[in-house]
């Protein structure tokens, strides 16, 4: 912090020196959850399979990382339009530090093919990937949807990587979710999420077995 | 020090005001107000002075606030700290994600809170009475407004399970703390986002993986010093803060480094090599005054009708942060000296054919742009530093011997890149720029009577020694030698330099 100089000019300033800032400062508040609104209010529910593990950050507490089968370039390699995307997902062999990632889009099927967006009960089964494309694929039929991607060095992320959980809760979570791994019931831990006009998803709940979990 | 002034003083009481006036502009530092005030009380004593000519120095230098000054900061370092560790329970209250309020409940009144401390922060130091402790206090709750953006940010992301890295969080963080800073003209705010964002990015060099937009998170990433230098110049300058301006180009120059490393290696050798001393030779050739010429040149198309400014006058024309800039250099080259006079280092650099993939335009054209604008800046600031008005263009011998520096360093660093390593010649040639770097410091240190260049020399010299000691498994009867040349060769340069200390000028800038 600086003194206050003796002898120096002190200029009144105008209002707009705090609102100004105020203003850029609201906006970057609105901001972050800005995508995630539109996604929530008009977007398609969809259920993904995932496997959790937890780390921290300092500044949005705990959360779990999640990882899904559409994550794994193997899974992907199997999909109708993998020829046409592969080369601009050719893993980098000496990557450049600050390489930009590449956009694909992967189109997602409902196996129950129910209503999009209705979840039942169990929390539906998981929807299966059926293709990948370099560009968002128009007309898709009801219960397909596309999801976005983005491939960078070696790494597929879709924005659903990280689900924030309670200080309290995160101890009893962690260990539903190894009595579900070691249970005999087959474990499944799948995501709830909604993917927006744009294809962009926001993770919205957890699903173990058949419980749904929401923060 | 001041054995010969108070004479002069005391002939001349008219003098003594005009001195007075001009220094008091540029505020003298405490210590320097306090051995002043001591000065001026033995000479009143003494009779070298008059009362009303201490009342005339008492008044400029205002010995008054001399003592509450010392409280008073002890006051703002509480009500700083205090609102640094609200800020951290803030954010540590949002990361605990508590869920007996509702998401939006706790935003709402988090934002509720940071336009409170904001508002309330401006209104005290800008609409009440200035220089009081409303003032302070308002200091202390616009940087626990800025600490309540970073919460704000960090829930709002939590609330949508955002994936996005603490770059990103950081990034928006530090836009908004810069644009209070801009708007209450705080340099400590400024401080604050320039923290801020440099955790952001090196902890982005680590999970640069996860990024999530492109926009925002590569693409600034990729022309992160040239957004630095046009974010925190300006406000540097308005706040005239030599601190702000020592961070903010500590932070252009490494993250110019950054883009250096990563793709200087796909040019070829010259460029590269070129490339490396770049950030050096921008710290010593930026001048303060280039601004102003560019402002003139772009105002009015004509040529501008004052000549430049003499080199002399440097209070007036305002070069303020040169000295910074150039103090940073010659801090870092003799690091980088320091670090090039281990042999291992010239082996491993040695390794540029194995790994150069080609530059694909397409991911890093933002890479090359900003590169592109610093050569070009650095360029125009060393030919404006040698640049007379009517006068053929000449640079000042200190400038000349700093860009012959340069210049062998890069020629190494070409040879190497051409033709493998070449350590002995490198090392040998870079322990005698550090020596020559380390002792020209202390010399000027000396000359100029500041303690910090001549310490800096002193320990740089002190740590080349002990490096090359131990750095070569030689015999100790080599070592004995080795040792007793250099203390000769010491000596014998003291001696010379003792002989031609008149007839050696140095060109101080």
């Amino acid at each position: 912090m600086t003194s206050p100089r003796p002898g120096s000019k002190w200029q009144q300033r105008g209002l707009w020196a705090i609102a100004l800032p105020l203003l850029v400062q609201t906006f970057l508040i609105v901001a972050v959850p800005l995508q995630s609104a539109i996604a929530t209010a008009f977007g398609t529910t969809v259920i993904l399979r995932t496997v959790p593990v937890d780390p921290y950050d300092p500044f949005r507490g705990y959360y779990t990382t999640l990882q899904y089968d559409i994550s794994q370039r193997g899974v992907l390699s199997t999909l109708a339009g993998w020829e046409e995307i592969r080369p601009s997902l050719a893993p980098s062999a000496a990557g450049k530090l600050l390489r930009p990632g590449q956009t694909f889009f992967v189109v997602l099927v409902n196996p129950d093919n129910t209503e999009a967006g209705a979840t039942e009960l169990s929390g539906g089964s998981p929807w299966q990937p059926i293709a990948v494309a370099r560009r968002r694929p128009a007309n898709l039929p009801a219960d397909q949807i596309a999801l976005q991607g983005t491939y960078r060095r070696d790494r597929i992320v879709y924005g659903l990587e990280r689900y924030y959980l309670p200080e309290a809760e995160r101890f009893d979570l962690e260990s539903r979710i190894r009595e579900a791994q070691t249970g005999a019931e087959q474990p499944r831990f799948r995501v709830e999420i909604r993917i927006g006009p744009l294809g962009q998803a926001v993770p919205i709940a957890l699903w173990l077995q058949d419980e749904r979990i929401e923060f | 020090m001041y054995r010969g002034a108070p004479l002069r003083f005391a002939k001349t009481p008219g003098k003594l005001i005009a001195i007075a006036v001009v220094t008091g502009e540029r505020v003298a530092s405490d210590a320097f107000r306090r051995e002043l005030q001591q000065e001026a009380q033995r000479w009143r004593s003494t009779g070298l002075i008059s009362e009303e000519q201490f009342q005339q120095l008492s008044q400029q230098y205002e010995f008054v606030t001399l003592e509450t000054a010392a409280r008073d900061r002890f006051v703002m370092i509480l009500l700083g700290l205090g609102s640094i560790l609200v800020g951290i329970g803030a954010m540590t209250f949002v990361a605990a994600n508590w869920q007996a309020l509702p998401q939006t409940l706790k935003a709402g009144l988090l934002f509720l809170v940071l336009l409170i401390c904001n508002g309330s922060g401006f209104i005290l130091i800008n609409r009440i009475a200035p220089n009081d402790r409303w003032r302070r206090l308002g200091q202390a709750l616009l940087l626990l407004g800025a600490l309540l953006l970073g919460a704000n940010l960090a829930l709002m992301g939590q609330i949508v399970h955002t994936s996005s890295t603490r770059y990103e969080l950081c990034a928006a963080w530090a836009i908004g703390v810069l644009a209070m800073a801009y708007g209450v003209q705080l340099p400590f705010l400024g401080l604050l986002a320039l923290l801020i964002l440099g955790i952001g990015y090196w902890s982005a060099l680590w999970d640069l993986l996860w990024l999530q937009s492109s926009i925002f998170g590569v693409w600034t990433l990729q022309m992160m010093p040239l957004l630095a230098a046009i974010a925190f110049l300006p406000l540097c300058y308005r706040c005239q803060s030599p601190l702000l301006f020592a961070l903010s180009a500590m932070a252009v120059t490494s993250s110019l480094m950054v883009l250096i490393f990563d793709v200087g290696r796909s040019l070829p050798a010259l460029f590269d090599a070129l490339l490396l001393i770049m950030p050096f030779a921008l710290l010593w050739a930026y001048d303060d005054t280039l601004w102003q010429q560019l402002r003139l040149l772009m105002g009015r198309r004509s040529p501008p009708p004052v000549s430049r400014p003499d080199q002399e006058d440097e209070a007036a024309t305002g070069r303020c942060f040169q000295p910074v800039a150039r103090g940073l250099m010659l801090f870092s080259l003799s690091l980088l000296y320091w670090l090039l006079s281990f042999q291992d280092v010239w082996f491993t650099s040695a390794s540029r054919s194995l790994l150069n993939p080609p530059l694909v335009w397409r991911h890093t054209s933002l890479v090359v742009l900003t590169l592109l604008v610093f050569a070009g800046w650095t360029i125009g600031a060393w030919v404006y530093l040698g640049w007379r008005s009517q006068r053929p263009w000449r640079l000042d011998a200190l400038s000349a011997v700093i860009l012959g520096f340069l210049g062998v360093t890069a020629t190494l660093f070409f040879w190497t890149f051409n033709a493998g390593p070449i350590p002995i010649l490198a090392t040998t040639v870079m322990n005698i720029l550090l020596a020559v770097l380390a002792l020209g410091m202390m010399r000027e240190g000396l000359g100029s009577g500041t303690r910090s260049p001549f310490w800096w020399g002193l320990v740089m010299l002190t740590l080349q020694i002990l490096s090359r000691v131990l750095e070569y498994e030689t015999g100790l009867l080599v070592k004995s030698l080795v040792f007793v040349v250099c203390g000769l060769g010491v000596i014998l340069i003291g001696l010379w330099f003792e002989r031609y200390v008149r007839t050696l000028r140095i060109d101080s800038v």
